[in-house]
């Protein structure tokens, strides 16, 4: 087990190393320029684009750019924007080139918002999904096996975006029957507050992704409770309930875990277009503004996060499942 | 003044997928027209009221109380004054910091008032010293004075561009010392360029004359900053106010709250009025689904405004049913197709200006009056002196005429004129523009060299003077810092453009061009306008360095409950001290 949990951790580590590099030579690679960003489209010469350019230390080369902000993670750095100097404890992220905001504090600041969106959609999307998956398995070529079946692949047919816009245009806008959302510090603002401006945003993205997990859910349980032990369980004679949650369940979930873990990794790094359309200041949001702000510290940033937290929900996956299915083991 | 975010990433989007090139088939080709218009002809034109004193006049109808919701799509870079060179941020800023002078609205007119200052400064007999005088009563928002020293460290902490970059340099150029001058972090506190003999004045010094200089002191770095209380490069979180509003909460790129400012006095201020509770500003929303909430008017969108390019889907609306909602007006930008003289020679830009197919790109771009009404002259119109000729083929309309186009390039013995040129690749509008365009250029005699590249790779290519290519060069157009043409020409067609390695207007180099833009600079605020008229139309005659493309213009999107919005057309934003809302 120990020994599993150190190679994994060595890969972990390896990912979110390859992550950073990866994005740092893209930025530089492609036909960003945060210096002629802030430069503006009039009266940016030459000599003004190099001053902003030697200001941002974007002058320097790419290798000891990278050099210093990694090294910065692990024993924070000082860092000179103009005339000012700073200092940035570790893990150190920088500053953001446009507003020259502490991009650590950015990120936990946007944070609160995307964990509180992940969460409660997951509520929804989880105990939607599995409970109409197995309700569904349990009554496989039923009518309304098939209703709810063809449902989920209509619905999850059609692109997210497009069903989150008109969902918070003819519901909040058009029609006001769910309160406007907005995110509404749960600690400050009292949890009526929270959940009110996060209703919609919750309803829409739980029920979108719900519909992969009611087929994940179902299809597992389908499988399992053809299983040999469950046939079993139920010749032992017990009850048919027992032999559903107790015993298939256990195993059927197998799956939805590892969908789970890799889904929150990617709503915890941010939802961009649930955030965007629903006005939610989250992570997402934040990537999304820094791409179009070529602003590499808060891009590097939220890549550190996502890919930190994609590595670590593997793992918690991996080691979740021989508690869920105890045929697994650690090695 | 920079365009606002918005505008650079809308409507320079368009500049940058449409701006290029010729122009429309002229049927009263061989004639020009023209007639002078002065500061008080033009509906919207920028007088000057060196008396106006505060209160400001009451807004017929408005009512108190309520609060006002801004929200658009993109997000200012900060909000400090020594650093803000947008005119979103601008518009905001001019609610919680007054400057020496400002915009007031005066009959439906924008006119320069005396902000801060008891007029709109007196200048010395050679001109090179200005004289201004603070008014009796001025307080920031914790009550303590305003006092003339906290003028003069504004006007140098402007100057400190490596700490706080972004911010206008026309200080650096006019004021005495302000070549070498570094701001009060490096160079400290000795300044030539600005002194303060008492409390109450402050004197501004310059290397050159510069006559239009009580326009500039209405930018926000002439407001006044507290040296005790500057943060550095923080105090963009919370600038301290003199205005009627202050900041409540301000989250940059996401949130900013303003609320009323208990130690503003109306009496000292002709421009500024406190009817709202509070302003909320809304960054980075979808622009889509604000203008559609907006018009629903549901709940808080009744009290939302919105001042981005109204989308064309909308038009049916705004036109119509909706049409209270709405009010659009001049801003300050005249979009341009930029053609380099240097490459291309006079009688080729003729022809190009007579092939332009102005109604096709305008289509693949997507263009309506409601955004971008044709242009003829680089001066747009509100500006006084502004001449209204019209030269053959420089409308910015039709449909461009190749067979008078090929005759021309054959005259000049051009025929087959290579136009070389960048265009954004991975835009569709762009390609769109870029193929029609190329059509109608080619049918002309043209040969076309068009090298698509990414949109941002084409900012960085279209501003380097030695770019492989003789027109769309930079600027795609240009944005008067104030309406006069001293912040049009000298910073688009002097020599010291592309001295300084950047591009301009036809990428010009003429002491002849020099020579007239000194000689009008030199002249009284009054004697300038129409000179810079004549100006515009000498230049384009003698020249042609760039095709007037469309005026810029300013779209205001607002809910129910929202009264009282005016285009400002020095700025192209709304007076937001004039809005109020019911409740």
């Amino acid at each position: 087990m120990a020994l599993y949990l150190a190679r994994r951790a060595a890969m972990a580590v390896s990912v979110v190393l390859v992550a950073l590099i990866a994005t740092f030579v893209l930025f530089f690679v492609g036909p960003s320029d945060p210096a002629r960003s802030m430069c503006g489209d009039q009266r940016c010469t030459p000599a003004r684009l190099a001053d902003i350019r030697h200001s941002m230390k974007l002058d320097r080369p790419v290798p000891e750019q990278f050099t210093e902000y990694f090294k910065g993670l692990f024993v924070g750095r000082t860092i000179v924007n103009g005339g000012f100097t700073k200092e940035c404890s570790a893990p150190c992220l920088g500053y953001s080139f446009r507003t020259d905001r502490e991009v650590k504090g950015e990120i936990f600041s946007r944070f609160p918002a995307t964990v509180s969106l992940a969460l409660g959609a997951m509520v929804v999307f989880v105990g939607l999904g599995v409970t109409t998956g197995v309700y569904t398995a349990r009554r496989r070529g039923s009518r309304l096996d098939r209703t709810v079946v063809g449902f989920t692949q209509v619905f999850g047919s059609i692109p997210y975006y497009i069903l989150a816009l008109l969902f918070a245009l003819y519901l909040m806008i058009l029609n006001p029957i769910l309160p406007r959302s907005i995110y509404h510090p749960l600690t400050t603002d009292g949890p009526l507050a929270w959940a009110a401006g996060l209703l919609a945003p919750w309803i829409m993205l739980g029920l979108a992704t719900s519909t992969g997990y009611t087929r994940y859910a179902r299809a597992s349980m389908v499988e399992t409770l053809s299983q040999d032990y469950v046939r079993t369980a139920r010749s032992k004679g017990i009850s048919e309930r027992r032999v559903v949650y107790r015993h298939a369940l256990r195993g059927a979930l197998s799956p939805v875990v590892t969908i789970l873990g890799l889904d929150m990794a990617a709503l915890l790094s941010g939802t961009l277009i649930t955030e965007q359309i629903f006005e939610i200041n989250g992570i997402g949001r934040l990537a999304l503004q820094s791409l179009g702000n070529d602003d590499l510290p808060i891009i590097m940033g939220t890549v550190l996060v996502a890919a930190t937290l994609v590595v670590i929900l593997n793992l918690v996956v991996d080691i979740a499942y021989s508690f869920i299915d105890p045929r697994v083991r650690l090695t | 003044m920079r365009w606002t975010h918005v505008l650079a990433l809308g409507a320079v989007a368009s500049i940058a997928a449409t701006a290029a090139c010729g122009a429309p088939a002229s049927k009263d080709a061989g004639t020009t027209s023209g007639k002078t218009t002065d500061a008080a002809a033009p509906a919207a034109s920028a007088g000057l009221m060196p008396d106006a004193k505060g209160p400001a006049p009451e807004v017929a109808g408005a009512k108190k109380g309520g609060t006002l919701t801004v929200s658009y799509s993109t997000n200012p870079s900060g909000m400090d004054p020594s650093s803000q060179f947008y005119q979103d941020s601008a518009a905001i800023l001019k609610l919680t910091n007054r400057s020496l002078t400002t915009f007031a609205l005066r009959d439906g007119k924008s006119v320069l008032v005396p902000d801060m200052a008891t007029d709109l400064g007196k200048a010395s007999a050679d001109g090179m010293d200005w004289t201004f005088t603070l008014k009796d009563g001025l307080k920031y928002e914790d009550g303590s004075p305003v006092k003339a020293e906290d003028v003069a460290y504004a006007v140098k902490r402007s100057f400190a561009q490596e700490e706080l970059p972004g911010g206008p340099t026309y200080q650096n150029d006019f004021l005495k010392g302000g070549d070498t001058y570094k701001g009060p972090y490096k160079s400290g506190d000795k300044f030539a360029g600005v002194s303060t003999p008492d409390d109450k004045t402050v004197v501004i010094h310059l290397r050159k004359k510069f006559e239009t200089l009580p326009y500039f002191v209405s930018f926000s770095q002439f407001s006044p900053i507290p040296k005790a209380k500057d943060t550095k490069q923080n105090y963009s979180n919370h600038p301290v106010a003199t205005g009627p509003y202050m900041f409540k909460t301000y989250t940059q790129g996401t949130k900013l709250e303003l609320v009323k400012n208990p130690n503003w006095d109306p009496a000292t201020d002709p421009a500024r009025h406190q009817y709202l509770d509070g302003y909320t500003f809304n960054f980075g929303v979808d622009t889509i689904k604000t203008q559609q909430a907006i018009l629903a008017s549901n709940g808080p969108d009744a009290t939302t405004l919105n001042w981005e390019a109204v989308d064309a889907q909308f038009l049916d609306q705004v036109t119509g049913a909706k049409k209270d909602q709405f009010v659009q007006g001049p801003s300050s930008c005249t979009v341009t197709v930029n053609l380099d003289t240097r490459k291309m020679p006079l009688a080729v830009r003729k022809a190009l200006a007579v092939a332009y197919p102005w109604e096709q790109v305008r289509k693949a771009a997507g263009l309506t009056s409601f955004s971008a009404p044709p242009a003829s002259t680089l001066i747009p119109p509100q500006v006084p002196g502004h001449l209204d000729y019209k030269l053959p083929g420089l409308d910015g309309t039709g449909k461009g005429d190749p067979v008078a186009a090929k005759k021309m390039l054959a005259d000049a013995g051009k025929t087959g004129f290579q136009l070389d040129f960048y265009y954004t690749n991975d835009d569709p509008i762009a390609q769109q523009v870029n193929l029609v365009r190329n059509q109608a250029l080619k049918a002309a005699g043209f040969k076309v060299h068009d090298m698509g590249v990414p949109g941002k790779e084409r900012r960085a290519l279209i501003g380097d003077p030695k770019s492989p290519t003789n027109m769309l060069q930079g600027p795609a157009g240009w944005c008067f810092d104030w309406p006069s043409g001293d912040a049009i020409f000298p910073p688009t067609v002097a020599s010291t453009v592309m001295k300084a390695g950047g591009t301009g207007w036809g990428n010009l180099s003429d002491p002849k061009i020099d020579a007239e833009i000194a000689r009008i600079s030199a002249m009284s605020i009054a004697e300038q306008g129409p000179e810079w008229g004549k100006f515009d139309k000498w230049l384009m005659e003698t020249y042609v360095p760039a095709l007037p493309y469309y005026w810029d213009k300013g779209n205001f999107l607002f809910g129910t409950k929202v009264h009282g919005v005016v285009d400002d057309p020095n700025h192209g934003m709304p007076f937001l001290e004039n809005i109020w809302v019911d409740q």
